[in-house]
C-alpha cells in the first residue's frame, strides 16, 4: 500500500512533535539523563556524557524544523538517523536481556526498554524516511 | 543532494551548541572531562549464595529482569523488583525493612552484559543499605549452577 504524498506534512509534524516533545523534556537534565544514556551499556562514560548533553538538541532542532515545515529534507534525514541509533541501541539492549527504562521522554518517565518500544522506534524510522522521500519527490517532479 | 547534506550538518551543529548551551547554564552540569562513571556494586559468585541458601541464611533475593525475562524462569522466592519501578516501590513492598532484616540483598539482572541491578544497587546504597550485592553471572550463572527456581 503506497500512502499519498500530501499526507507528508502531517507525518512531518506528528514525528516532529514526538521529538520536540522528546527534546524540550531531557534538555538541560543531562546531570539525570546521562544514567539512561548509560543503562544500555553501549559508550564509554564520556560518549553517554556527551550524548545525554546533545541528544535532546538534536531532537529539539530536527523536531522544530519538520513541526515548522522548514528544511523538510534534511530535518526528516537527521530524525531517520536519530531513530535508526534509538532502534540499534533498543534491539541491543533486547539482545543483551537489560531492562531499563529508556529515558526517551525525561527521567520520570516509564516507558522501558522492550519489543514495543524497537516498534516505536521503527515506525519513526520509516515515518521519517518516507517524510524525506516525499520532500524531495514533491521538489523535482515538474510543475504544471 | 549536497545542499540536503550540509543542510542536515548545520541542523545537527547548532542543535550541538544549543545542548551544550542548556547543559553549561543548567544548575547541574555534566562534564565531560570526568564524565560520571558506570557504577559497579560488590558482587557475590553463585557459589556464595548457595552456601548462604544452604545455611538457611537470611537473604533477600531481587530479581531486576523485566516480565518477559521472568517468564522464561525465575529465582525462588526472588522479589520482583524491575529498575524502573524500584524507587515506587520501595515503600510499597516494604524493602526498607525487609533489606534492614536480611544478612544481604542479591540482586539479580539477566547477565553480567546487564548493568541494570548495578543501578539498582547504587539506588540502595543512597537509601541507605550497605549489605546489597550484585550477583556475578546473574540468572544465567544462577540458573547454571542449579540453584531454586520458579517457572509462571
Amino acid at each position: 500500500m503506497k500512502l499519498p504524498f500530501r499526507l507528508a506534512p502531517a507525518a512531518a509534524r506528528l514525528v516532529g512533535a514526538a521529538l520536540l516533545t522528546s527534546g524540550f523534556l531531557k534538555i538541560g537534565d543531562a546531570a539525570n539523563f546521562v544514567y539512561a544514556v548509560a543503562a544500555f551499556d553501549i559508550l564509554p562514560p564520556v560518549g553517554n556524557a556527551f550524548l545525554a548533553i546533545v541528544l535532546p538538541g538534536w531532537e529539539l532542532g530536527s523536531g522544530a524544523l519538520l513541526v515548522a515545515g522548514t528544511w523538510t529534507r534534511a530535518a526528516a534525514s537527521v530524525a531517520a538517523f536519530l531513530f535508526a541509533s534509538f532502534a540499534i541501541a533498543v534491539g541491543s539492549a533486547i539482545v543483551r536481556g537489560i531492562s531499563a527504562p529508556c529515558g526517551c521522554f525525561g527521567p520520570t518517565a516509564t516507558l522501558s526498554v522492550g519489543p514495543g518500544l524497537l516498534a516505536v522506534d521503527l515506525a519513526g524510522l520509516a515515518l521519517a524516511v518516507w517524510v524525506a522521500r516525499a520532500d524531495a519527490s514533491t521538489k523535482t517532479s515538474p510543475r504544471v | 543532494m549536497i545542499r540536503e547534506f550540509l543542510r542536515a550538518l548545520a541542523i545537527l551543529t547548532a542543535s550541538t551548541v544549543l545542548g551544550l548551551a542548556a547543559n553549561a547554564l543548567s544548575g547541574d552540569p555534566v562534564s565531560l572531562s570526568d564524565p560520571p562513571r558506570r557504577i559497579r556494586a560488590p558482587r557475590w559468585t553463585v557459589d556464595q549464595l548457595q552456601e548462604a541458601l544452604e545455611k538457611s541464611m537470611p537473604i533477600l533475593l531481587l530479581d531486576t529482569r523485566d516480565e518477559a525475562a521472568r517468564r522464561r524462569g525465575r529465582p525462588k522466592n526472588a522479589l520482583h523488583v524491575p529498575y524502573d519501578r524500584l524507587v515506587r516501590d520501595y515503600a510499597r513492598l516494604g524493602l526498607d525493612s525487609l533489606l534492614r532484616a536480611a544478612d544481604a540483598c542479591i540482586l539479580l539482572c539477566e547477565s553480567d552484559a546487564c548493568p541494570v541491578a548495578d543501578r539498582c544497587a547504587e539506588i540502595l546504597e543512597r537509601f541507605g543499605h550497605s549489605n546489597v550485592r550484585v550477583l556475578a553471572g546473574g540468572w544465567k550463572a544462577y540458573r547454571a549452577a542449579g540453584l531454586p527456581e520458579e517457572h509462571p
